[in-house]
This record gives structure tokens, C-alpha cells and sequence, in this order.
């Protein structure tokens, strides 16, 4: 396994810049997702880095070595991908034995390689199939012991769970997660799926437009996103915005709801936009009221859409509250769940996971 | 009536044509070939030989010549155009103007008629004032008489044929390869493999099923060989590049021999048909991965 290192890459597809500058450090054994919406760059780093594309501009280490200029067949990691890219016309067993075949091993540790790859991932009744006979799930499978069975330097996965059904994608989020954990390799996860980057990584990098924008673990990027972007693409249901004003006393008004903040970062009278997850707006009995125009119960919880004045905001609340379309009903906030932005910038002001003290965070 | 009853009442005019343009002369020159018929002799069919016409022209040593020219000239001409067009597709697969601009380029011998074919390398050909010999000439290369000796015409044929055909061996190919997803020779290239085993453990057996229907459809297509011949080297010199097609071409039209013509036609058919069922076999062998097991 190794540490990379990805310093300055950008690239530039004609006049297009599909990457800014971008720096990352992954260390060894660690698991990164990179996590944002489609076009946002994630997928041309992982290619840049897997080597199947050029960086316009940067350099790549792989434990300290420049690979920047070395094909990929030289740089010895092993990638999945979304759409599997099973070799259709070679058995579940020739696919998973390719690169070691491709690297002339002998056949012995060829075969006792796949028969360890295949028990690994339970595909050992499949081995004599073609891929063309095999569940989406058995392909993804095949497509990670072809990737397991040499010891790359690590692993890069494109989006490996996007074309399973949702069952099952959560069935292989787990057993993935425990796979990579106990193999202590280095992995590059690329997903636009927030749950799986805050459920499988150590660290997530999130992208848009380009951009990386944070670089930290789950719970930092939750509890203390770099700013709006970061705030609203992580967390289901997502947070909500309301613009709002710094009141004489130093709370936050929004949308007629006045939020008594806990550190307000600004003077009176400064716009602001105020954040709320769903999950840290509670119902109250004394709170301000707001109308609950529509209720989405799904078993376990219900996520109540809020509307007060012209702001609209979410609430999750216990299975068994009974909450009617139409009423209002009191809610409240814990000013210690509050984020604050900077409505000009959606610079991160103020949130949860960060030391009020130190708001240039 | 239902629908399907219908369907296939509004079918039955087509299918009557085709019995009558297709099926009927068919039926008609297989009855012929048994019976014994030369126009010069006689205006009307002559009397019944059973498969007599068929013995005589396996025996006839300017027809079993033209057979073996006819399956050398095929097999030559499809491995070649299959190659070569097999090379050609993978040079220029790919989407940007001067790619596209090549593969229509290369496209252009396919779309002039077989006969414009042969007359413009007849004339580029031609022993003393071609433009091909001159310019060997200039160079002291000497000058060959590329239709004018027994072998090197045939061998001159074959390569006549193959560069008309390439193009269409190469336009196949060239969708073949342009629907490998790119994602499996990225794959490949991750798992260490360089551009020729990429091409041999990758490209050519995810293709071969289409390239053996391209050497098919070549291959038949070379066995019914005539146009080339006709402009060209008139089946010469001597009989050295007599295909089957000219062989039928001047026993049936020139001598009005019709009845051995039939014979020699319905040969050719069985010839064809047995190549063709050779080829769909081989590729049926090969494709085991394609089928849902």
C-alpha cells in the first residue's frame, strides 16, 4: 500500500477548465471519497491519477515517486469501474486472473490468487461463467477481485456501487467498507452519493465545479462544512437556507422566526444566511410557530416541510408525533446547531463542529 | 380474421414476386442443368442427361483451373482486404475531422462500379504505357506485365479485388471496434496490459465474431467474381484467370452452352453455401461467450 500525493493538478479540456489547481494528500492505508455531483471533477482526478488521462499542469507522487509521466500499466494501482468493464469474451475466472496473467505470473499462483479472490468475495460458483451470465452485483464482484487478486499500490473506484439496485448497494456500501478496512489498503472511492463517502471513508475530499472545496473527515464535513456548497451537498434531507439578520440582541431573524444564536459573528443589522439540518429542529411547545405544509412519513421518522413567512425549512421528528398539514406548530433550534454563512461569499461563519473562538476556521 | 391473419394476406403480392423473379428462374436453370441444351444446336430444350452436365464439367480441366483460380482469389483477396482493413479501422477509429475525413477517403474505391475498376487499372497497369510501369521504369525498376503473364495476373487480381473491397472490410470493422466500451481498454490498461496485448487478448476476440462475418460476406462475394476478369485480363492469358463467373459467363453467353452453364451455376451456389455455412459455424464456436448461459 502507499501514500499519494497530488500537488497543483489542473486540467483543461480546450478552453474548458475541468480542474483548479487541486492538492491532496491521501496517506497510506487511508480511504478518501470524492464526493460531489457529476462534471464536478472527480472522476478526471481519479483518471488523472489512475494515469488513463494527463493533468494539463501538477505533478503525481505514489509514495514519493513521481508517476506523472508513467503509464499506468507502470504504476501499479488497480481501478473498478461504474460501468465494471468485465472482458466479455473471458470466463469470471480469465477476468480476475488477467493481470496477473498479463504480468506473466506463474500458473500456479495464478490460480491459487483467484481461488483466494473468489472466496473472498463468494463468487467461487461463478468462476467458469461469462459475465454476460451474472447479476450486476456478481459483476461488481468479479470487477473487485480482478482488482484485489495483485497487490496494487492502491485501489481506485469509480462510482463501483451507482448501477446496483438500492438493496443491494446498501448490502455491498457494508460489505466494501469492511473489506477495504481489514485488506488496510489505500483507496480513492469517487461517489456522488454522500452517504457512502460519510459511511465508508476516513477522509472526504468534496468537489464542485472544478473545485475541491473541503478536505476533511465525515464528521468535520458535517458538523463543520467550508461553507454553503459543502453544507448543502452533505446531509439527508438537505440543510436549509433562510436569509436572515443579525438582531440588536444578537440573535438571527429569519423568515419571522427569531433564533436565538449562542455566538453571533457579526454586528447588528448584518445579513446572514442561516442554516438548519432538519435533524436539529426540534418541535416545541413555546417556541415560534411555523405552518406545516407537508409531512413525508417514512416508517422510522418524518420529515416535516416547514413554511414561516416567506422562509421554508425541514424538521425531523419522531415516528410517532402526530403532526397535521395545515397546523402550526412550535419548533425550536439549539443555538449550538446553528450555521451561519456569509450571504455574499457562503464563507462559513459560524457551525456547529467549529471552536467559536477561532472563526477564521 | 386476426391480425396476424391479415399481416400475412397482405404479405402474399410480395411473396409472389419473389417466388416468380426469384424462385421460379432458379427452379428453372436447376431443370435446365439436367437436361441436355446448346442454343447453337437447337432453339428448344433437348432431352433429359440426369447429372451427365455435372460430370462433364467436374472433368473439364479448364473448369476445375478456373475453380482452384476462383478459390485462390478469394482466399487471398478476403485475408488480405480483411487485414488490411482490420489495420485500417484501427488507425482511424475515432471522432475528430481528420479522422473522419480518412475513413471517407478510404471508402472511395468501394463506391466506383467493379467494371470502372478494372478498366482504370487495365489502363494504370497497361505493359508499356501505364503510368504504374513508367514510373518503375524511371526508377529502373523494371516493368512486370502485371495482366499479361499467368501467375503475376492472377496474383494482380487478387490484389485488385482486395484493394476494391477493403474499404467495406474496413467501415465494418471500424463499428466494431468503435462499440468496445472505452471503459474495458481502460481496464485493461490498469491491469498492465501494453497496446498489443491489449489488441490481441482484448480487441481482436471481442471483434472476431464480427470479422469472421466480414470475411463471409468477402469470401462468397470473391467466389462470384466476374466484372474484374471481364474488364481486365478477358480471363487471360490463356485460361490463367478464369474465375468461376467468367467460366459460366462465356460457356453459357458465348458458346450457349446453357445447360453445362446451369450445371457450372448451381456448383458455384453449392460452393458458396457450403463457405458460408463453414463461416457461421466457426463463428458460432467462438461465440459461446455472447449467450446467456
Amino acid at each position: 500500500m502507499a501514500a499519494i500525493t497530488l500537488s497543483a493538478i489542473t486540467k483543461r479540456f480546450g478552453s474548458f477548465d475541468a480542474l483548479q489547481p487541486l492538492s491532496l494528500e491521501v496517506q497510506d492505508r487511508e480511504f478518501v471519497a470524492l464526493l460531489g455531483p457529476s462534471g464536478c471533477g472527480k472522476t478526471t482526478t481519479l483518471n488523472i491519477l489512475a494515469g488513463l488521462e494527463a493533468p494539463t499542469s501538477g505533478r503525481i507522487l505514489i509514495d514519493g515517486r513521481d508517476v506523472t509521466d508513467i503509464p499506468p500499466m507502470q504504476r501499479n494501482l488497480a481501478m473498478v469501474f461504474q460501468s465494471y468493464a468485465l472482458y466479455p469474451h473471458l470466463s469470471v475466472r480469465r477476468n480476475i486472473a488477467f493481470p496477473l496473467e498479463v504480468r506473466r505470473a506463474p500458473r500456479a499462483e495464478i490460480d491459487s490468487a483467484v481461488a483466494r479472490a473468489a472466496e473472498l468475495l463468494e463468487i467461487t460458483p461463478y468462476l467458469d461463467r461469462y459475465p454476460r451470465a451474472l447479476s450486476g452485483g456478481q459483476r461488481q464482484r468479479v470487477a473487485l477481485g480482478r482488482a484485489l487478486v495483485r497487490k496494487p499500490a492502491a485501489f481506485l473506484l469509480d462510482e463501483p456501487l451507482s448501477n446496483l439496485d438500492a438493496v443491494l448497494r446498501l448490502q455491498m456500501r457494508a460489505e466494501l467498507s469492511g473489506l477495504f478496512r481489514s485488506l488496510g489498503a489505500t483507496a480513492l472511492y469517487v461517489t456522488h452519493d454522500q452517504a457512502e463517502a460519510m459511511t465508508m471513508a476516513d477522509r472526504i475530499a468534496v468537489f464542485a465545479a472544478g473545485r475541491m472545496l473541503q478536505f476533511a473527515p465525515p464528521l468535520t464535513i458535517y458538523r463543520a462544512p467550508a461553507d454553503r456548497a459543502v453544507a448543502a451537498f452533505v446531509g439527508a434531507p438537505p440543510m436549509m437556507f433562510l436569509d436572515g439578520i443579525v438582531t440588536d440582541g444578537g440573535a438571527i431573524q429569519a423568515g419571522g422566526l427569531t433564533f436565538p444564536a449562542r455566538h453571533a459573528p457579526l454586528a447588528p443589522g448584518a445579513a446572514v444566511t442561516l442554516g438548519l439540518r432538519p435533524e436539529d429542529v426540534s418541535p416545541a411547545r413555546d417556541g415560534p410557530t411555523a405552518e406545516v405544509v407537508l409531512v413525508e412519513h417514512y416508517g422510522g421518522n418524518q420529515v416535516v416541510t416547514l413554511r414561516a413567512g416567506p422562509a421554508r425549512f425541514c424538521m425531523l421528528s419522531p415516528p410517532d408525533m402526530r403532526i397535521e398539514q395545515g397546523h402550526r406548530i412550535g419548533v425550536s433550534v439549539d443555538p449550538r446547531n446553528l450555521y451561519l454563512f456569509a450571504p455574499d461569499t457562503g464563507r462559513t461563519l459560524a457551525a456547529p463542529g467549529l471552536d467559536p473562538r477561532n472563526e477564521t476556521r | 380474421m386476426s391480425d396476424r391473419q391479415i399481416l400475412l394476406l397482405c404479405l402474399v403480392p410480395a411473396l409472389l414476386l419473389l417466388a416468380l423473379t426469384q424462385f421460379y428462374p432458379l427452379a428453372q436453370s436447376f431443370y435446365v442443368s439436367l437436361h441436355d441444351w446448346t442454343l447453337a444446336r437447337s432453339p428448344v430444350m433437348g432431352e433429359f442427361v440426369g447429372a451427365q452436365n455435372y460430370s462433364r464439367v467436374l472433368h473439364d480441366r479448364q473448369f476445375t483451373g478456373a475453380l482452384w483460380f476462383t478459390l485462390g482469389l478469394a482466399a487471398g483477396s478476403s485475408i488480405l482486404s480483411v487485414l488490411l482493413g482490420f489495420g485500417l479501422a484501427l488507425l482511424t477509429v475515432g471522432e475528430n475531422w481528420k479522422l473522419r475525413l480518412s475513413r471517407t477517403l478510404l471508402l472511395l474505391p468501394m463506391i466506383i462500379a467493379p467494371v470502372a475498376v478494372g478498366t482504370v487499372w487495365r489502363m494504370m497497369l497497361a505493359a508499356r504505357i501505364g503510368p504504374v510501369n513508367e514510373a518503375l521504369g524511371a526508377l529502373g525498376l523494371g516493368t512486370p506485365n502485371w495482366l499479361g503473364s499467368p501467375g503475376l495476373a492472377q496474383v494482380t487480381l487478387t490484389v485488385i479485388d482486395a484493394w476494391q473491397w477493403t474499404p467495406f472490410s474496413m467501415i465494418v470493422m471500424a463499428a466494431a471496434l468503435a462499440s468496445i466500451p472505452p471503459d474495458i481498454l481502460a481496464a485493461a490498461r490498469m491491469d498492465g496490459a501494453g497496446r498489443g496485448l491489449i489488441l490481441r487478448r482484448i480487441i481482436v476476440p471481442i471483434t472476431l465474431p464480427i470479422i469472421l462475418l466480414v470475411a463471409m460476406f468477402r469470401m462468397v462475394d470473391a467466389l462470384m467474381t466476374l466484372d474484374i476478369v471481364f474488364t481486365t485480363t478477358g480471363g487471360g492469358p490463356g485460361f490463367a484467370t478464369h474465375t468461376l463467373g467468367y467460366w459460366i459467363y462465356v460457356q453459357g453467353l458465348r458458346y450457349f452452352n446453357i445447360s453445362q452453364a446451369a450445371a457450372a451455376s448451381w456448383l458455384l451456389l453449392a460452393l458458396c453455401m457450403a463457405t458460408a455455412a463453414a463461416f457461421l459455424l466457426w463463428r458460432r464456436r467462438i461465440m459461446s461467450w455472447q449467450v446467456r448461459q
